[in-house]
């Protein structure tokens, strides 16, 4: 395994967990829903993905074969990530409705 | 502090929590107390197993002869596998009849007295 | 042959008679059913008395020693004798006591199989089979005691004979299993001829006090003499066959039988003759003051039963022969007394003793028959209750050794000698004479001659004994007491005078104090104005019986289900004690060399997040989806300790079930609102953490001292045989499918019932469509997408399970979230996959049939085969028939665990029905 892939993994590896952290430490500190909600869907994205390509660049040094399998659950990661951060807010937004002055930007979608 | 020590103070742990949940009495309480009850109780059959890293029971496909003590005792890991799934279905189970039964009576207060 | 009639007749006679409806057919087929009984004993008479054993055998329960022996030797003989001819007696009797009773066929019906159940106890030759029969005579006892049955006296006698022989039944079961392990047989015949070595066994004591507690609640001693006079509550017929000749005898009759085996040690003696002594005088004082026809004979009964058995007590072969003799005398006179008993009853419809009074006036033939049979009973001269009393006299007298009953026992018998005088003359004198009768529902008058005959002939037996023994009794008496004994036969003499010696001396002395108490009693005492004695022993029965139904009630109440904290509470400590008993008792047994292996790197971790998440998941102040939540922590760390403890397929399933967890509590979280938490007490709080950490300290303590040795295990040869047995790499999954695959048939079953019996709990108010998520377009597109690589992913788990970590559970498990996710995202369960019903019915019938080809090759069910073709593209592809039954398992794990998801998700609102 080459220096410069080493090092690439290292980064990826450290980018990926600070994500993470602070996707964690934004879930704690920022004030209401929506804000709350951001931050951990970044970070999942982000850190999940960094994690898995660090992952698959260091089995296709050291495997030498085909690493594509450890693409397969970033894909998964970047489909699902925001879908269910979606789900979330239009979850939220189903049991809060809109006050009655409406966004135009956002039909009333509570059924 | 060794494996053994520690899977079998995991097991402790997880069984003193599952009691204490149980004996509140409560209907959410119970199915928290059985939930991890049966993760004490799966761990404790996998310890019978003398579980061990790295000794996987995955056999090579066309040696011959093997030494038993290079892998873990399957059999408990396949009881456990079982009893996992058998689990599930038992909570979920519990949980029907749960809302069957405050159906019947209007509120969760079966658990008490 | 003759023997299998004689057992079996009484049993089909009382099956046909159950069906009559006419009085006189049945009265026909009962009495020709005790007189052809009394034939074929009389066909047998001469060999057995000539000292025979006939015997007939069929073999019952060869593998534990048991056949259904018939056997009749003298004693047998006698017995039966007594049975079958005092039933005779009885249901002429009956034929007229309850003339024009529509329940007439029954009563012969039952009176007929308790005579079929008592021929088998006398007749049986086999240990089981005599006790089988025992539990028999009380049943048939217990059905006749209740046959009034609504009347609460009726009721109540019933169920004390039934608890009290019932209970001697139980008793005897467990002295005969003793006794035939001691003697190594349970046939009769052997045991009888191992009595030393039985008495030598270290059993016998336990032997000895059941067998002594099965003959003294059947004989009513003390201290279960209560029960027969309750007993009195049956029909008079019943009285006089089962509650004075019969039934009581059975005890008596086992006391005889098994006194070659079990008799003539000082145990036996002590504890037989106390019985029998207490027994005697208790009964004979509470007859005197009875105002009860019946309960005045119940108590008599009581006292001569406690004779006899204090007779056997003694232990010497002259008593033995006394008892014999005393069994049939009292019958013969008792049964008399009893049918007497009930003629007055009949005719004067009552039968208090203060009420019937000067009845010689009305029934002279009557009277004198039944002042013969009470004055046999009174031990006159020139009668046979007096031949035996006088042997009873001078058996006492010549009792030596033992020194405080030696000298006790001739006192004893003294006053039991005065009592049954007393209460003979108090049934002659305050039934027929003591003036006219008072406030009689009825006018008496003499009953019908069939019904008078049955007494006259008892009473004829008993003066023709009394006279002239030898030639009537003689050769019978001497062979069943010959047979009693099993040996030799003592010189005893029958004759009717001894001259002057010590028992005819006592005998004069009972019978003048004995008139002298009564006359006293009656005249001076007021002996109609007192109070019953308190009839000791049943009040102590209704206080038992009543204790043992409160504390089942408390029992009940502790162990019903909403006690949960309780059940709880146990189930800890029953963890606890599992876990110390062994340290109690020694400790375990020594350490093997420990096995300690490494732990797995971040294993420290693991332990601290599986921790530290269940004891936050205890926390009540948690809002419920966030001890979910933790929940699903916990379950993570568990799936990562299997994962670094080498089970990788652990590892995977657990993770698929936490998220199938979590997804079925959440959906039913919705529907199931938490209340508050109960506000508990420190103190409570403390109590439950105690009782928590010692049941899970328990239980860790046990795995621990588990985990430190290692016992031979089958699963080196599944390891060793995995791939050469089953064609397979990963063990666990070859022990699944293959070598257990049985097991696991038996588990997706499980598996399976669970999902549709919450289907089912959930059908009625299931709902077609979720409405909440209606209208949502990422979620279905994204599932579109994921679906299929979510399939492909559960395929290649299913695909390499047999080698690789995979199979059918995990694939199935895979499979059905990301169904379930589909019906959640379509929302609607009719989504086009997720048919939970056919995927549980597709995979159990797969399973089945993969289990029942090899059943159609010819091997036993669920056998595998394998192969390893090679396909061209592909190459090598493992191929086992296992690979079928795990795709069965996988089938079943999808149904089943959508079927559960669902069933929550898409019930119908609360409120909204």
């Amino acid at each position: 395994m080459p220096m410069w892939a080493d090092i690439c993994v290292a980064v990826l590896l450290i980018v990926g967990a600070l994500a993470a952290l602070i996707g964690t430490w934004g879930m704690l500190r920022l004030p209401d829903f929506m804000t709350r909600l951001h931050a951990p869907t970044k970070a999942a994205t982000l850190g999940a993905g960094c994690a898995l390509a660090a992952l698959a660049l260091r089995f296709y040094f050291v495997e030498g074969g085909s690493s594509l399998r450890y693409l397969i659950p970033l894909g998964f990661v970047f489909v699902t990530a925001p879908v269910s951060a979606h789900m979330l807010a239009r979850a939220w937004r189903a049991r809060h409705p809109v006050t009655p002055k409406p966004d135009p930007a956002m039909p009333s979608a509570s059924p | 502090m060794t494996l053994e020590l520690m899977l079998a103070s995991q097991i402790a742990i997880l069984v003193a929590c599952a009691l204490y949940c149980l004996m509140r009495g409560r209907l959410f309480d119970v199915i928290v107390g059985i939930t991890l009850l049966s993760y004490g109780v799966n761990l404790f059959l996998f310890a019978m197993g003398r579980p061990a890293p790295d000794k996987a029971p995955i056999v090579p496909a066309h040696g011959g002869a093997l030494s038993p003590a290079d892998y873990v005792d399957p059999l408990p890991q396949a009881l456990v596998l079982t009893a996992i799934v058998i689990g599930f279905a038992m909570t979920g189970l519990m949980v029907a009849l749960a809302l069957r039964r405050k159906q019947a009576d209007g509120d969760d207060a079966g658990a008490e007295q | 042959m003759t023997l299998l009639t004689i057992c079996l007749l009484p049993w089909c006679a009382a099956l046909l008679l159950a069906r009559l409806r006419s009085a006189t057919a049945a009265f026909a087929l009962a009495g020709a059913c005790a007189l052809v009984v009394l034939g074929l004993l009389g066909q047998m008479a001469q060999a057995v008395w000539a000292g025979q054993t006939l015997q007939s055998s069929v073999a019952w329960l060869p593998a534990l020693g048991v056949s259904a022996t018939l056997r009749i030797d003298a004693l047998a003989w006698l017995f039966a004798t007594l049975v079958s001819g005092i039933g005779a007696l009885v249901i002429l009797y009956a034929r007229y006591y309850m003339d024009g009773d529509e329940r007439l066929p029954r009563f012969f019906a039952l009176l007929c199989a308790f005579m079929g159940a008592m021929l088998g106890v006398v007749l049986a030759g086999d240990l089981v089979l005599l006790a089988m029969f025992w539990e028999l005579t009380s049943l048939a006892s217990f059905l006749l005691i209740a046959f009034n049955a609504p009347d609460r006296g009726a009721v109540r006698g019933a169920r004390a004979a039934l608890a009290v022989t019932g209970m001697g039944g139980l008793a005897l079961m467990a002295a005969v299993v003793m006794l035939g392990r001691a003697a190594g047989s349970f046939d009769l015949a052997t045991v009888l001829a191992a009595g030393d070595v039985v008495r030598a066994d270290p059993r016998y004591p336990w032997i000895l006090t059941c067998f002594l507690l099965a003959v003294f609640s059947k004989s009513a001693q003390f201290p279960f003499q209560f029960w027969l006079a309750r007993a009195m509550a049956a029909p008079t017929p019943v009285s006089a066959y089962l509650h004075s000749a019969t039934l009581v005898k059975a005890g008596i009759f086992l006391l005889l039988r098994f006194y070659p085996v079990l008799g003539g040690t000082d145990a036996w003696f002590f504890a037989v003759s106390t019985a029998g002594a207490i027994t005697l005088l208790l009964g004979g004082v509470a007859a005197v003051f009875q105002h009860d026809l019946k309960g005045l004979l119940a108590y008599s009964t009581v006292s001569h039963l406690g004779l006899i058995t204090l007779l056997i007590g003694f232990s010497t072969p002259t008593a033995i022969v006394a008892a014999v003799f005393h069994v049939i005398n009292h019958a013969t006179f008792k049964a008399s007394l009893f049918m007497a008993a009930g003629i007055v009853d009949h005719e004067c419809g009552t039968r208090d003793l203060r009420n019937v009074n000067g009845m010689w006036r009305y029934m002279p033939l009557t009277g004198s028959l039944a002042i013969v049979a009470a004055a046999a009973m009174a031990g006159v001269p020139l009668l046979n209750g007096f031949l035996s009393k006088e042997m009873f006299f001078g058996e006492a007298l010549a009792l030596e050794g033992h020194d405080p009953i030696a000298l006790l026992a001739p006192l004893a018998a003294l006053l039991a000698g005065a009592a049954g005088v007393a209460y003979s003359a108090r049934f002659v004198h305050d039934v027929f004479f003591n003036g006219a009768p008072i406030n009689l529902p009825r006018t008496p008058h003499e009953p019908p001659l069939w019904m008078a005959a049955p007494v006259a002939v008892l009473v004829l037996l008993c003066l023709l004994v009394g006279l002239i023994p030898t030639p009537i009794i003689g050769a019978p008496l001497a062979a069943a007491a010959h047979a009693a004994l099993g040996g030799s036969l003592p010189s005893y003499s029958l004759a009717l005078w001894h001259g002057f010696n010590g028992p005819l001396a006592m005998s004069a002395l009972a019978l003048v104090s004995g008139v002298g108490i009564y006359a006293v009693l009656m005249r001076k005492r007021a002996l109609h104005q007192r109070p019953l004695p308190d009839p000791w022993g049943y009040r102590q029965f209704e206080r038992l019986l009543l204790t043992l139904a409160r504390s089942g009630v408390v029992l009940v109440r502790q162990l019903r289900g909403d006690r949960m904290r309780l059940q709880m509470a146990v189930l800890a400590l029953a963890a606890v004690l599992a876990a110390g008993w062994p340290l109690l008792g020694g400790g375990f047994e020594a350490h093997l060399p420990e096995l300690t292996a490494a732990i797995p790197q971040g294993g420290i971790i693991v332990w601290v997040v599986g921790a530290v998440f269940a004891i936050a998941a205890t926390s009540a102040r948690n809002q419920p989806v966030t001890v979910l939540l933790f929940l699903g922590a916990v379950g993570l760390a568990v799936a990562l300790a299997f994962a670094g403890l080498s089970a990788p397929d652990l590892s995977l399933t657990q993770l698929f079930v936490e998220v199938a967890t979590v997804l079925l509590l959440l959906l039913a979280l919705q529907r199931l609102p938490v209340e508050a938490p109960p506000v508990r007490s420190l103190g409570k709080r403390l109590r439950y953490a105690a009782i928590a950490v010692a049941g899970g300290g328990g239980t860790g303590w046990l795995a621990w001292e588990a985990m430190l040795r290692k016992p031979p295990a089958i699963s080196d040869y599944q390891l060793a045989n995995a791939v050469s047995g089953a064609g397979g790499t990963n063990a666990v999954n070859v022990i699944i499918v293959d070598f257990r695959g049985f097991d696991t048939l038996g588990e997706i079953t499980v598996l399976a019932a669970a999902a549709l019996i919450v289907w089912a709990f959930l059908a009625r108010e299931r709902a077609g469509v979720l409405g909440r998520f209606q209208g949502s377009f990422m979620l279905p597109t994204a599932v579109k997408i994921v679906m299929p690589f979510a399939a492909l992913v559960a395929v290649h788990l299913y695909l390499r399970g047999h080698n690789l970590p995979g199979g059918g559970f995990v694939a199935g498990l895979l499979l059905a979230i990301g169904l379930v996710l589909e019906a959640l995202a379509l929302g609607s369960w009719r989504s086009p996959h997720a048919r939970p019903v056919r995927w549980l019915a597709a995979g159990l019938g797969l399973a089945l049939l993969t289990g029942a080809a090899s059943l159609a090759l010819g091997y036993p069910f669920l056998t595998s085969a394998f192969g390893h073709p090679v396909l061209p593209v592909l190459g090598e592809i493992p191929l086992a028939s296992a690979a079928l039954f795990d795709l069965g398992v996988l089938a079943v794990v999808v149904g089943a665990t959508v079927m559960l998801i669902l069933a929550f998700a898409f019930g119908r609102e609360e409120g909204k029905k």
